[in-house]
């Protein structure tokens, strides 16, 4: 197996020449486990070539690699669309592969994900896979009715069970207000969503509140330089991240474990 | 009769100077146009991608000294709240429902998506020098109460030009364009659009080539 990895790595050395390359660290409890990461991506025109590689320490066995493949679909100011698969495979013969397409074209916005996973991998950001065993799908659509409303819904099903969301969003001026709600696959299973997002001084935040069934806080905010984002939710999760520059760092902490993820992109064609 | 020849002769004097070639014309339109900053609004209709015609709005906002244009949908619907904005060496898209910025190379990127390449409105004269167009006698008209020029235009290869024939209205003074309609070999129209609240304006770069600090980032190799 091993020596198949290096092949298909050395094969795709020289497609590195204009490319980006993607060094992470990672690292989990609560035994502490550290993942270093590599992301390899290749833009040839519209097609996007993905190849990952995940070691995994002390437990090589977790170690993965995934390939990937994308097309997009440019239409100019009217829209755009994607379609794209990719797929991963584990030292221990754990898999994973998913399907996903996005559309935007005027009015209307959608976006399906669909895939298989035949087992959990200890991390929530890599390979940001269906958090669940067997097949999964994630649905998002938004649907403006003006220039001021648009409709949100979203959806996500597993084998175990999934949940809905719908909302309206209303813009004032730099301000947009949403209201919505929301349902999971348990008894009592109602939450309601508020949210507002506004641009202040050159910066934009959004904050987003689900109570009920479900009760969450997610907090985003960026401007020209950073971009930061904050989960705090109940029962007990919390999750912190920031991007700068070629920069990201994610950290997620739950009763379970903590996880940390920092990752720094290299653009091949600035060297 | 002397008031006559008088007469005749004032008229056969300022014949010369009233005749004047479509490339001077575009040459002064030129001359405005890329003297400062200007923003103006686009009212009219265009062709869509699947071929109906549609209320367009528009406001274009120009630094004519950095060659930057960013174009702002207000209608169609459809469109409204994207914006594309053109630098010589990039094109950057913004699509508001999915709160992205496409970026393209310039050498890459065509301004399409609307059934009609918006960018080739813009520049009148080039059009004409790279042999695009041909352009026949300007004639004197008064558009909307306001003394202008009339000039049309045919394309040599249509389907290379995107359109068949274009028809310009142009302001005398200051020379600006009034109104700009492109047609396709049938005759149909492609883009119709009026020139209004044509304005001075103090732009820098960061100004038109800003985007919401939250947008996702495409960039386009």
């Amino acid at each position: 197996m091993k020596k198949l990895w290096l092949a298909i790595l050395l094969l795709m050395a020289p497609l590195a020449a204009a490319q980006s390359l993607e060094f992470g660290i990672w690292a989990g409890g609560p035994d502490l486990s550290i993942g270093p990461t590599v992301n390899l991506q290749v833009p040839l025109r519209d097609w996007t070539l993905d190849a990952y590689l995940r070691a995994y320490l002390p437990n090589a066995a977790e170690t993965s690699f995934g390939l990937g493949v994308r097309r997009a679909f440019e239409a100019g100011p009217a829209g755009r669309g994607e379609l794209g698969a990719r797929g991963f495979i584990g030292m221990d013969a754990h898999y994973w592969a998913e399907g996903f397409g996005n559309v935007v074209l005027g009015k209307g916005a959608l976006s399906v994900r669909g895939g298989y996973t035949y087992n959990r991998t200890p991390s929530h950001f890599w390979p940001l896979q269906g958090e669940t065993l067997g097949p999964y799908a994630r649905l998002e659509g938004k649907y403006r009715l003006d220039r001021r409303l648009t409709l949100l819904a979203r959806g996500d099903f597993h084998r175990e069970g999934g949940s809905a969301e719908a909302a309206l969003a209303w813009r004032v001026r730099r301000h947009t207000f949403t209201l919505g709600a929301g349902g999971v696959n348990r008894p009592s299973n109602a939450y309601a969503l508020l949210g507002c997002k506004t641009l202040y001084a050159g910066a934009v935040y959004a904050g987003e509140l689900r109570l009920g069934a479900l009760n969450e806080f997610r907090f985003h905010y960026a401007d020209r330089s950073y971009k930061a984002h904050l989960t705090l939710a109940y029962p007990a999760r919390a999750g912190v991240g920031l991007a700068w520059k070629s920069w990201k760092l994610d950290a997620e902490v739950d009763s379970a474990g903590y996880e940390f993820y920092l990752r720094y992109n290299l653009q091949l064609e600035e060297l | 009769m002397r008031r006559w020849w008088t007469a005749l002769l004032i008229a056969g004097m300022s014949l010369p100077a009233l005749a004047i070639s479509a490339d001077a014309l575009f040459d002064q339109v030129a001359a405005v146009l890329e003297k400062a900053p200007w923003q103006a609004r686009m009212v009219g209709r265009i062709i869509t991608p699947n071929g109906d015609i549609q209320a367009a709005d528009l406001i274009v906002k120009t630094l004519p000294k950095n060659e930057i244009v960013r174009i702002e949908f207000q209608k169609p619907d459809a469109l409204a709240d994207n914006y594309v904005v053109i630098t010589p060496e990039k094109v950057y898209n913004y699509l508001f429902l999915t709160n992205q910025v496409v970026i393209y190379p310039r050498e890459r990127a065509r301004i399409e998506g609307l059934g009609f390449d918006l960018s080739r409105m813009g520049d009148l004269r080039s059009l004409g020098e790279r042999g695009e167009i041909t352009w026949g006698a300007p004639e004197e008209v008064t558009y909307k109460g306001v003394p202008a020029w009339y000039v049309g235009g045919r394309a040599a290869d249509p389907d290379s030009a995107g359109f068949a024939r274009v028809e310009v209205w142009i302001a005398k003074k200051p020379a600006r364009p009034l109104r700009t309609a492109f047609f396709n070999a049938a005759g149909d129209t492609l883009s119709d659009l009026e020139w209004t609240e044509f304005k001075r304006a103090d732009f820098g770069r960061e100004d038109l080539v800003s985007f919401p600090p939250d947008a996702e980032i495409i960039e386009k190799k």
